[in-house]
């Protein structure tokens, strides 16, 4: 999260930033894993737009996200169609094209690779 | 020593002095051409008859037999592991996830090329240079709604997917 906060602020004012809360990668009652369970994150799915927009204010406030946060319908239609599940990186070009598609997280998820496709779209200062 | 001590079980027959007045020995068997003794017990047994020799073939054959049907075994269960976790992963997040938590999970990262089956199932089908899905969502403290193509011909838009846990 750290790498994200510091690529937005160093590319906030050439670029367009959102997290998208999608449906939950490890819930407790589908793929609780140990680490959350040491960490003490514990959230069930989230089903209804109210648990959703509940569950993506927790994260955005204990993970420290800087970046401006939108919300998944709980029909998950913009998952499906970015197949984003459970994380995943994009970067939309100004003409609406998708410019950078990361492999699916959690191995694919590098915010280097953002910098480099921004570094590559932006004209040079 | 009759025919019945010479055809005694593996442990016996190591122990066996060779008894060349009763047709055995190992030259004699050496030359007949048949040892293909490579991996029982047998190996180093003194042969001591051609019955001897016929009989540690036929356990040869046998130990063979149920050894190869255990490699058989072992690449069927694993063909069909891999195949349940690949179809697994091509299911929608919710049943990956119910189907999931039934399956060993140190067995699935361990066992299996994990990462990369998940990379190959979960490619999606949009590629570079395509068109972004249209979409219109709330932030997440309902302040306001954010379309993605109100960024076209502007800047561009990074997108970061994920979830708290």
């Amino acid at each position: 999260m750290p790498a994200l906060n510091t690529l937005y602020r160093d590319y906030r004012d050439r670029a367009a930033f959102y997290m998208v809360y999608i449906q939950e990668a490890h819930p407790i009652d589908a793929g609780q894993v140990g680490d959350n369970l040491k960490d003490d994150v514990l959230v069930s799915s989230t089903m209804t737009k109210d648990e959703r927009m509940n569950v993506a204010g927790m994260w955005v406030r204990n993970l420290g996200i800087e970046l401006p946060a939108l919300v998944d319908e709980p029909h998950n239609g913009v998952e499906r169609a970015y197949t984003a599940w459970p994380d995943r990186l994009y970067v939309v070009d100004r003409e609406g094209r998708i410019s950078y598609k990361s492999a699916a997280g959690p191995f694919g998820f590098k915010p280097s690779e953002v910098q480099a496709t921004l570094e590559r779209l932006l004209p040079a200062e | 020593m009759g025919m019945a001590t010479i055809l005694s079980p593996a442990v016996r027959a190591r122990s066996l002095p060779v008894r060349p007045d009763l047709g055995g020995g190992r030259p004699k068997a050496k030359a007949k051409g048949r040892i293909i003794l490579h991996c029982s017990p047998f190996v180093g047994a003194d042969i001591t008859s051609v019955e001897h020799l016929e009989y540690l073939e036929r356990y040869n054959t046998r130990t063979m037999k149920w050894f190869l049907r255990g490699v058989v075994a072992l690449v069927a269960v694993y063909v069909t592991f891999f195949g349940a976790v690949a179809l697994a992963m091509l299911q929608p997040p919710e049943r990956f996830g119910r189907i999931m938590k039934h399956m060993p999970a140190p067995l699935v990262w361990g066992a299996l090329p994990a990462p990369r089956m998940w990379l190959w199932a979960r490619k999606g089908g949009l590629t570079e240079g395509s068109p972004a899905p249209a979409f219109t969502l709330s932030t997440h403290d309902h302040a306001s709604r954010v379309t993605l193509s109100s960024h076209r011909g502007q800047r561009p838009v990074v997108l970061v997917f994920g979830s708290y846990t």
